[in-house]
């Protein structure tokens, strides 16, 4: 499985790796739907072991964004590689998500 | 009198930009960084140049044609062969190149200049052969102090008093370094040299004949003159090159274009309204492109021709090169927009098409089809601005 599901108290840590592409896209979005049904929409991403995204992986990001505001919830991400940050900066999706340097430090920012 | 241009290499620090040119044909300000040099040694006596080309020679070739246009005679030195069909290049070093010239034709027959084809410069040829010619030189390579942390990316050199090299480094650590004086790949040479350069195999300048003529102690001198040099070494050179034109620092040089406002220099039929489009400079922007309102391009960037550039789109400090299309949605924040692919600076380089964010960049001429992610963040874009109102960008 290229998506991982943990929970620590409240938060829920979401772990991706490899291509983010359609294929994890769709993995990724069942386990957001998972999730908000079972209304635990305060979610940690950690995506530093992913090497790629294209325009399906950034899809997935966008619609787990609004899901989970619908929820009152929040998603925040952790560890983005130099060519994912870049993707992001040229998305502005740097400027829609909070991000982290890591996961310890997105996990931390809940309080 | 008589030149070389270096014009051969394939360019691999300056990868990915050079699998599109040849790295004297990057361009800064629209100009290929060849054409400065042409120009300059045109405007200081020496109009009959040989260009050694070798990696896409045809591009440079095709270009400069015969120099006419450019007030010169100029003729190549092709270092390769033509194997069905498709040119292939051969290396045989800078010096190798000047002495396949010389066993061609003979053509250097007095003192001569050899130039690198990858820095702009601005340096006082007259003034360096004075001292050449005083000093009895059969070398003397053009000098300039570059900063400590510097000395890594240079050949340094050791001089005497009388500016004679004693000594040495190719790249040395800045511990190691005997000086800050680096070699700006910009000689003068007499014709004697050739017998120091062995004739038939691969052999460099700054790591082989150098160190050969000191060490049979001929005559090597270098002179540190003040000149702009801009060196594209790698990208991130390329780039701060290509700030420094733009911000108008390059001495004689006319950005292209007319000066529509301060620092803002557009090419002819642009589509633009100024009251619309946040622009601050220094701006240069090719003919031919459209700026869509609410646009933001601030300065230094460099928009090439038949760009567009979609409304809401938010570019700072960027290089784009022609025919680009930016999307509404794109955030562009010190990045280079070339040859498909996005670069920044510290070298990460994505290709476009590979994360199909052809909604983003793409091609200006190529209409692709809507794609539902642009769609959605188009949505949240102005979800948010009407949240919190328009000083918000998404």
């Amino acid at each position: 499985m290229s998506v991982k599901v943990q929970h620590e108290a409240a938060i829920t840590v979401i772990t991706v790796a490899g291509r983010f592409d359609a294929l994890m896209a769709k993995e990724f979005k069942n386990c957001i739907a998972d999730l908000t049904d079972g209304h635990r929409t305060l979610i940690a991403l950690d995506m530093a072991a992913v090497n790629f995204i294209d325009s399906s992986g950034l899809g997935s990001l966008v619609g787990a964004l609004k899901g989970i505001s619908k929820e009152k919830g929040e998603i925040r991400i952790a560890g983005l590689s130099p060519e994912v940050r870049t993707i992001f900066e040229l998305t502005r999706l740097h400027r829609i998500f909070d991000i982290y340097e890591n996961i310890e430090t997105a996990c931390a920012s809940f309080g | 009198m008589k030149a070389m241009i270096l014009g051969a290499g394939k360019g691999t620090r300056v990868r990915p930009v050079t699998y599109t040119v040849p790295k004297p044909m990057i361009s800064l300000a629209g100009k290929p960084v060849l054409e400065f040099i042409v120009e300059h040694l045109v405007a200081q006596g020496f109009s009959q140049i040989v260009i050694n080309t070798s990696y896409m020679a045809d591009t440079i070739e095709g270009y400069f044609r015969d120099g006419s246009r450019f007030g010169a005679d100029i003729a190549y030195s092709f270092e390769g062969k033509l194997v069905d069909g498709e040119l292939q290049g051969e290396a045989i070093g800078s010096a190798g190149g000047m002495k396949k010239v010389q066993d061609f034709s003979g053509f250097f027959d007095d003192t001569f200049a050899v130039l690198c084809g990858d820095a702009v410069i601005d340096v006082d040829l007259r003034a360096a052969l004075e001292f050449h010619r005083s000093r009895g030189a059969v070398a003397t390579i053009i000098l300039k102090e570059v900063e400590p942390d510097e000395v890594s990316s240079y050949g340094i050199v050791q001089l005497g008093d009388d500016g004679r090299i004693e000594r040495f480094q190719e790249k040395p650590t800045p511990e190691e370094a005997v000086s800050r004086v680096a070699n700006t790949g910009i000689y003068l040479f007499e014709p004697e040299v050739f017998s120091f350069i062995p004739s038939g195999v691969e052999y460099d300048i700054g790591s082989q004949l150098f160190p050969a003529l000191v060490a049979a102690g001929a005559p090597l001198y270098g002179i540190a003159l003040p000149f702009t040099w801009l060196d594209i070494g790698n990208v991130r050179s390329w780039w701060d090159a290509t700030r420094s034109v733009v911000s108008g620092e390059l001495a004689g040089f006319k950005l292209p274009g007319r000066e529509l406002r301060p620092g803002i220099f557009c090419g002819l039929n642009c589509s633009i309204d100024f009251d619309a489009v946040e622009i601050a400079p220094p701006v240069l922007i090719g003919g031919s492109v459209s700026v869509g309102a609410g646009a933001r391009i601030i300065g230094p960037a460099v928009i090439g021709p038949g760009s567009v550039i979609e409304p809401g789109a938010d570019i700072s400090g960027c290089i784009i090169d022609s025919y680009t299309r930016v999307g509404g949605v794109a955030t562009l924040e010190d990045k280079i927009i070339f040859g498909n692919r996005c670069i920044s600076p510290d070298g990460v380089s994505i290709r476009i098409a590979d994360h199909d964010i052809g909604w983003i960049l793409g091609d200006a001429r190529e209409q692709g089809p809507p794609n539902p992610v642009n769609e959605t963040l188009q949505e949240l874009a102005n979800e948010l601005r009407d949240k919190n109102g328009p000083q918000v960008l998404i």
